[in-house]
Formats: structure tokens, C-alpha cells, sequence
């Protein structure tokens, strides 16, 4: 973790703002991820036609 | 290993920890619109059917009386907008008291168990069907699979209680719209996941009206269509 907080360019306050994005967006990431994969626990339980099921 | 092995966990967290607590806000930040709705929606009278003819007796004396004619009246509520809570659903026997939402789209069924809007409002004639998740979002129907026939579903809204009847319970593929189909008389139809933790099939809970504002206007018809068929 270290070796990767070294290896972002810049001085060390740029360096703090840029692990809070990739944060960010790593938990934005994650989040669309696991709501794509929780479909398939639970998708609400609606009957359709194939074509609007996710 | 280690991250795939954190992955799952943080997956199952959200899913079974933090969607329900999202679900538990989004049901107690509807109650004031709700009651909102049930203040200001106007009731109608959509139709009306005579229950009993009207009888001339003539009495010994020579004198007739006639009796007027009762009528049953199906009244009716404003069509809730998509996402909106337009009124309650509990089921006593599992413990069930949700409030319900207009619309079956991802967002809506969120926040609650959701009415398909292209059927009947509950408490109308025909097939009003009722979507929940079964294990996330406040897992509304995480329950339904203990349901027996004879238990009660009781949904409120602006109109007033309808209390239903379940009469049967099966199993179908997600695919199987036929459970939506119209029915004739008044029902509710429940659909949700099954089994739980799967998307794999549908758990399907059908109950006929028993009870509530429209209850003689859909008996009255229904005895209307078999003395027709007959």
C-alpha cells in the first residue's frame, strides 16, 4: 500500500487528495457491482418477459 | 484469496445488512406523503349495479308498496403516481405491516413492495398483483413461503381496508406473466423470489376478496356472471 501511495506523482498533499478519489471511485465501482450481482439474490420478485429482466 | 474472501463478505454485508436499513428509511420517510394521500384523494363512484330488483306487493287491502332498488357501488381512488406510497399491506400472520408503493421498477421496489401498474389498484375488481424483494431491501416477503390458505391480507388505502383471503400458493418461472392475467371477481396477487437468497423462480400467493368497500359491488357481479353462464 505504501509503495503504491509512493509511486502517485506529485507533492504529498496531492497525493492524499488522489487516494481519496480512487477511494471514491473504487467504492462508487463496488457498489455498482455488487447491485448488478444482488440481482441475482433478489431482483424484487416482479414477473416479466424475458427482455425486462436484468 | 484473502480479497475475493473480502469481497464476499463485503457483498453479503451489503446486500443483507445495508439494503435494510435503506429499506427501513425509505418506509418511514413515505408515512407523511402517505398520509398526505389518504387526505386528499377524492373518492369516487366509478359505477353502479343494482343488488335486488325492485318488488310491487299488493296488499289485502288493495294498497301496493314497492321497494326501491339497492345498489352496490364500486368507488374508486386516483391513480398514485410511479414511486409514490399509496397505502399499507399486512399480513397478521407473519408479522407483515409495509407501506406500498405505485410501480415494479427497480428504484420503487426499493423502497417497498410495489403495485403493478398496469393492473387493478387493490380493492378493485379483478387481478391487483403486488411485488416485493424476498431477502433484500427490507426483505418485505422474506415470509411469504408460511403463508396458508385461509390467512388474511389486509391492504389499505385512500378507498378504505380490503381485507383478502389467500387461496392459493405456487411456484413459477420468472416468466410466467400469466399470474398477472385479469381475473374475474376481486383478487391480490403477491410475487416475490423464490427460494430465498435465488432469483431462480417466483413464489406466487393469490387471495380473493373477502372484505371492504367494493366487496358487494364484486360479489353482486360475480353472481350477475354465473346466473349469465348458466
Amino acid at each position: 500500500m505504501r509503495r503504491l501511495y509512493e509511486l502517485l506523482p506529485g507533492p504529498p498533499v496531492v497525493k492524499v487528495v488522489l487516494v481519496v478519489l480512487i477511494v471514491l471511485v473504487a467504492l462508487a465501482l463496488l457498489g455498482v457491482l455488487f447491485e448488478w450481482a444482488g440481482q441475482f439474490l433478489d431482483t424484487g420478485g416482479t414477473v416479466a418477459v424475458l427482455s425486462y429482466l436484468p | 484469496m484473502v480479497t475475493v474472501g473480502a469481497l464476499l463478505v463485503a457483498f453479503l454485508a451489503y446486500q443483507l445488512v445495508f439494503t435494510n436499513v435503506l429499506g427501513a428509511r425509505s418506509q418511514k420517510a413515505a408515512e407523511p406523503a402517505l398520509e398526505q394521500r389518504y387526505a386528499t384523494a377524492e373518492i369516487a363512484v366509478a359505477d353502479t349495479i343494482p343488488v335486488a330488483p325492485p318488488t310491487t306487493t299488493t296488499m289485502p287491502e288493495g294498497t301496493t308498496t314497492t321497494t326501491r332498488v339497492v345498489e352496490a357501488a364500486r368507488y374508486t381512488e386516483p391513480a398514485p403516481e410511479t414511486g409514490t406510497p399509496f397505502g399499507t399491506i399486512e399480513i397478521p400472520s407473519i408479522g407483515l405491516d409495509k407501506v406500498l408503493f405505485e410501480g415494479v421498477d427497480v428504484p420503487t421496489l426499493k423502497k417497498g413492495p410495489g403495485h403493478m401498474p398496469w393492473t387493478p389498484l387493490p380493492g378493485q375488481p379483478g387481478n391487483a398483483v403486488i411485488s416485493g424483494h424476498r431477502t433484500t431491501y427490507g426483505a418485505p416477503f422474506f415470509d411469504l413461503d408460511k403463508l396458508e390458505n385461509g390467512d388474511q391480507i389486509i391492504v389499505t388505502t385512500a378507498l378504505g381496508k380490503s381485507v383478502y383471503e389467500i387461496r392459493r400458493t405456487i411456484i413459477v418461472a420468472p416468466t410466467d406473466v400469466w399470474v398477472t392475467d385479469e381475473m374475474q371477481g376481486a383478487w391480490l396477487t403477491l410475487t416475490t423470489c423464490n427460494p430465498k437468497y435465488s432469483a431462480r423462480e417466483r413464489l406466487i400467493v393469490q387471495a380473493a376478496l373477502i372484505e371492504g368497500p367494493n366487496y358487494l359491488y364484486v360479489e353482486t357481479e360475480r353472481q350477475r356472471q354465473l346466473q349469465g353462464a348458466s
